[in-house]
């Protein structure tokens, strides 16, 4: 029951980011990675992490995704016209993802690895939004606080560089 | 039925991780760059849950947290770059854009 669901959510996934990459309107290919995400926040409900899945689908599906369909809206690109590439980088390319699929190919058998069960654990507990937030409210407070300054830095920032240019310094009150 | 292990979710992880890298290679358009970037985040997300789930391990997920609120951020500054960019060449091609190249 659990492989047939992972291997549904795994071709969903491959196929979701491949479309990311072939397809040539951006707008359908936000599309798709959100099909993606959909596909990964999947996988983290197969391994009890359902908080996180809850993140995943708000802030990647949700929030992210908008922020791109948003900006696809506003910049009204056409389809990207395809160059042909020169044959060096298409060699490199190829050398690569065939260095790739064969260090795949040996995780994939590699004996210990594929033993690998989980440890003792309470499916209960283990991925449920209590024991994240007592865990990021504990041990992890730190981090925790900081990312909230991280995440203001980057609303400040975002809010900055979208600025009109021809704006003047000191007129102010548009914003 | 076959079992699934750690490696299953190693293997999609890997694989989500090289379709980004081929994507950010091969695309020439900013925005669908960053979404390969996206992409590859949470290609990198995925092996730490599965990593936390067969360790019994919660940190994993503490750190997915914590990169998510980083590929939030750097989300939203990017995209307002890619505008900046757009309003000031009229174009997100990033063969388009080499003033820094030398």
């Amino acid at each position: 029951m659990e492989a047939i669901a992972f291997y549904i959510l795994a071709v969903m996934a491959l196929f979701a980011a491949l479309m990311v990459v072939l397809h040539k309107s951006p707008a359908i290919s936000a599309v798709y990675l959100v099909l993606c995400f959909f596909a990964v926040a999947g996988n983290y409900v197969l391994l009890h992490a359902h908080f996180i899945a809850a993140i995943q689908i708000l802030v990647y599906a949700g929030a992210i995704m908008v922020l791109f369909v948003m900006v696809i809206m506003l910049l009204n690109l056409d389809e990207e016209v395809r160059q042909r590439r020169k044959l060096g980088l298409l060699a490199t390319l190829s050398v690569l993802s065939g260095l790739g699929v064969g260090v795949l190919i040996l995780l994939m058998t590699w004996k210990p690895a594929a033993q690998a069960v989980p440890k003792t654990l309470d499916p209960q507990t283990f991925g449920a939004t209590e024991t994240v937030g007592r865990y990021l409210f504990t041990t992890y407070l730190l981090p925790f606080e900081a990312a909230s300054v991280l995440l203001l830095a980057a609303i400040v920032g975002a809010i900055a560089l979208s600025r009109r240019s021809e704006h003047k310094p000191g007129e102010g009150g548009d914003r | 039925m076959m079992h699934v292990g750690l490696n299953h979710f190693l293997f999609l992880a890997a694989a989500l991780f090289s379709i980004g890298v081929i994507g950010v290679l091969t695309r020439r358009n900013a925005l669908v760059i960053f979404m390969c970037i996206e992409l590859m985040i949470n290609a990198a997300n995925l092996a730490f849950i599965a990593f936390s789930y067969y360790l019994a391990d919660i940190t994993g997920q503490g750190f997915v947290f914590m990169s998510m609120v980083v590929a939030a951020s750097e989300v939203a500054v990017g995209l307002a770059i890619i505008l900046a960019l757009f309003r000031n060449k009229e174009s997100v091609n990033v063969d388009d854009i080499r003033i820094m190249k030398w």
